[in-house]
Order: structure tokens, then C-alpha cells, then sequence
């Protein structure tokens, strides 16, 4: 997890009209809004704009930020949000067939490795909120509580969707290589 | 304990490495026994470990520059007008910003009185934003009207105070959703001499003649000061706007006393 100490003082910083101390922040979060964006919706362009997107909304709505609570959390929430806006607003979207890389990308995925395309091929047959919390748990390695913070939703919730992500998950990649 | 706990939730806990060292014994015990819990475990333990060789990956190293380069522009049209002149003057010279409010003020009761009619204002997207006066610097106040504005989705109350010569319409409102908050008014019967709110609110504010209108988010506080051009009184409408709400309340403003 990303240490947050000094979070407060920046956003106080920004909202007495310091613009330029929000860029610790950018610097601090993007790699995993973006690896959370990109998880998601699995196109590099994409994952770009969804995590500039939350950025800029996190540094419009930074005087709702309630400064009692963690601002990872806050802004994870506003990322996460993004995702799954995007998701919605796209839905068109077939499932993958696990073990392909993205069809739109087909260099950039061989780069990434064989095993890359295969776990995202994978977690893009997964619905949006299970793939969500594989995201979450796996690649940015948030506990239950940090999630259930994250998600608005009881610790309970997230351990169940967690385990019946898990489960599809690891099905999917099981009959992709049997 | 672990000899009550279902053999799944133990194997969930294990890849999170939450077991005592117990109960991956445990674990460990009745996968030797249950060969479907071994063919289970293997599967997870197989996608544990395969998750955990994929990293994250680096966002393009454009990203930041962007960020802030587009929270600049959007900074300098939101917090570079009143609010921003308004906020430093304060924080350093408040003698300084007191008089900048006032002169603000007249500026604002000139644009109310027809000194510059809508033609010599523009279009709407040239029409003033920002915050103009502080809150309590206009003397006392008594209550006028007050009318609940809440519904599904949104708490809120409008309220009416008159002072000497002045108006004061406040609303105050808290909702999950964002909200555009309008005060309506004649333009011909009151003159905008300010606006204020809650430290929290932070949404832009459009100063029109005979409307001011505020994009909410979260929980604020608005307050509408308005010279009045006449002992006589003249209604006020407060109007909440946002997905699936739509509410509108018309407040008495009082007469001179």
C-alpha cells in the first residue's frame, strides 16, 4: 500500500489555492489508478484517460473530501467509479477468450508476456465487479477493510465476491490451458 | 476453532495469508484427507501464485504533465476568477480584501440596477463567477421565511433574512449526487451585492442578473446577499436540479421595517 502521510497537507494545500501541490499526488497515485484502470478495461488509451479523468475530478470535487477518512481511499473511489462508468457506457464488449492477447494490440501484448495477456484475458471474462476486486486485491494489494472502504460495501461482501471471483478466475485459466 | 471452520474459507484465508500457523496446519491436514479440497487448493494456490507474478505496470510518462496541465486550465477558469483574487487577498491583506469586496459589490448592485443592461453583459458563459463578500459582514438579520427543500436522494433547507436595506436567501443542502442549486430573482426589485458559502463547497458559481446558480457536490452552504430596491416585498425562488430531482420553492423576502 502507498504510504499517505503527508496526503492531508497537500490537499490542504491545493484547496487554499496551491495548485502545484497536487502534482505529488498525481505522482504518488497514478501507477495504481492506472493499473487499476487498465486491469479493468484492459486498453492502455483507455486506462490514460479514465485515470486522468479521476485525477482531474478528484482535484474539482478535493472540498467534498472528507478529512477524516484516507485519501487513497477517496481517490481509488473516484477511479473505481470511472472504470466501471466506462465499462457501462461500452458494454458491447464480448468476452475474451482467456489466453488471447487483445486483438487490438497484438505487439504490445506479446511484449508484456504470454502470462500478462493470459491473466487479463482471463479477468475480462469476469463481470465488472468481480474483476474489480481481483483487481484491488492482486494488483494493488489493498486488505478487505481498505476495500470495503474503497467499494462502499461490507468487509463480508468483499470476501464473498472475492472468493467467487477467484474461483471463475482460476476455472477460466485452468480450461484455457487444458 | 479451525476444526469448526469450513475448509474453503481456510483455503481463501491461506492464499491471503491470513492463517495462524494452526490453521494452515489444519489446512494443510484435511487436504491430505479430501482429494476434491486438494484439487481445489491446487487450483487457487496455482492462481495465487500466477497473479503474483504479474506487476503493474507504468502509465505513460506523459500522464502527470497531462493532469496538470488540463487541472491548470480548468484551475485557472474555476479558482484564477473572484475566488481566487478573493481567497489571497484575505489570507494576506484583509483591510485590502474588505475593500476589494466592497468595490466588487458595487459592481455587482451596478450590473442589478440596469447601469449595464444584459446586452453589455453577454452571453452567459461571459456572466461574472466566483464569490464576491464574506458571510455576517452586512449587519443584522432577521428571519423572513424558511421552507424545507428535501427529497428523495437530498437534504436541504432555503432560508430568508432582511436587514437594513439588505436580503439574505441561504440555502443549505448535503446529497450523494451533484446538484445545481439556482436562486431566481427580479432583477428589477433586487440588486446582487455578494455571495458566500461553506469552506466545503467548492463547486463554480454563476452570477447572472436575477440568478445566481452554484454546481453542488457533497454538502455546502450558499448564501444570496441582495440590495433591495424596494421597501415592498418581493418573492425569491430557490430551485434544486439533478437526476430524478427537481424542486422549487418560492420564499417570502419581507418588507422594510
Amino acid at each position: 500500500m502507498v504510504d499517505g502521510g503527508d496526503d492531508h497537507e497537500l490537499v490542504e494545500r491545493c484547496l487554499h489555492g496551491d495548485l502545484d501541490a497536487f502534482e505529488p499526488l498525481v505522482v504518488r497515485y497514478q501507477k495504481p489508478l492506472f493499473n487499476v484502470a487498465l486491469r479493468m478495461v484492459k486498453d492502455r488509451e483507455d486506462a490514460r484517460d479514465i485515470t486522468q479523468t479521476a485525477f482531474v475530478k478528484a482535484f474539482e470535487k478535493l472540498g467534498t473530501f472528507d478529512r477524516r477518512h484516507r485519501f487513497f481511499s477517496w481517490l481509488y473511489r473516484i477511479a473505481v467509479n470511472e472504470c466501471l462508468n466506462f465499462v457501462t457506457r461500452r458494454r458491447p464488449a464480448a468476452p475474451l477468450p482467456p489466453g488471447l492477447p487483445a486483438a487490438d494490440d497484438p505487439e504490445r501484448s506479446a511484449e508484456a508476456g504470454e502470462l500478462a495477456g493470459r491473466i487479463q484475458g482471463a479477468l475480462m471474462t469476469l463481470s465488472p465487479e468481480y474483476r474489480l476486486v481481483v483487481v484491488l486485491r492482486h494488483f494493488l494489494g489493498l486488505s478487505y477493510a481498505e476495500m470495503s472502504a474503497v467499494l462502499l460495501i461490507p468487509e463480508k461482501t468483499v470476501r464473498s465476491r472475492l472468493h467467487t471471483a477467484r474461483e471463475r478466475l482460476a476455472d477460466t485459466l485452468r480450461s484455457a490451458t487444458t | 476453532m479451525t476444526e469448526r471452520m469450513d475448509p474453503e474459507v481456510l483455503l481463501q484465508r491461506e492464499l491471503d495469508g491470513e492463517n495462524s500457523p494452526a490453521e494452515s496446519a489444519e489446512l494443510q491436514r484435511r487436504i491430505a484427507e479430501d482429494p476434491r479440497l486438494r484439487a481445489g487448493s491446487e487450483k487457487l494456490f496455482s492462481l495465487g501464485r500466477t497473479l503474483a507474478e504479474v506487476g503493474q505496470e507504468d502509465p505513460p510518462p506523459s500522464l502527470v504533465a497531462d493532469v496538470m496541465r488540463t487541472i491548470r486550465a480548468n484551475g485557472a477558469r474555476v479558482r484564477g476568477g473572484w475566488v481566487e483574487v478573493w481567497r489571497t487577498a484575505f489570507a494576506r491583506r484583509p483591510a485590502f480584501a474588505y475593500g476589494l469586496s466592497l468595490a466588487a459589490g458595487i459592481v455587482l448592485g451596478a450590473l442589478g440596477l440596469g447601469a449595464l443592461g444584459p446586452a453589455a453583459l453577454g452571453t452567459r458563459d461571459e456572466a461574472a463567477v466566483g464569490t464576491i463578500l464574506p458571510p455576517g459582514r452586512l449587519g443584522a438579520f432577521r428571519q423572513v421565511d424558511r421552507q424545507e427543500l428535501s427529497s428523495d436522494g437530498f437534504r436541504g433547507v432555503a432560508v430568508t433574512r432582511r436587514g437594513d436595506g439588505t436580503v439574505q436567501a441561504e440555502v443549505r443542502v448535503e446529497s450523494n449526487r451533484p446538484l445545481q442549486v439556482t436562486f431566481e430573482f427580479d432583477a428589477k426589485a433586487f440588486s446582487p451585492l455578494g455571495f458566500g458559502r461553506s469552506e466545503a463547497a467548492e463547486g463554480e458559481v454563476v452570477l447572472e442578473p436575477g440568478r445566481v446558480s452554484i454546481a453542488h457536490s457533497g454538502k455546502g452552504t450558499y448564501q444570496v446577499f441582495l440590495g433591495a430596491r424596494s421597501a415592498e416585498p418581493a418573492p425569491l425562488t430557490v430551485r434544486i436540479d439533478g437526476q430524478g430531482i427537481q424542486v422549487e420553492r418560492s420564499l417570502e423576502t419581507g418588507r422594510q421595517e
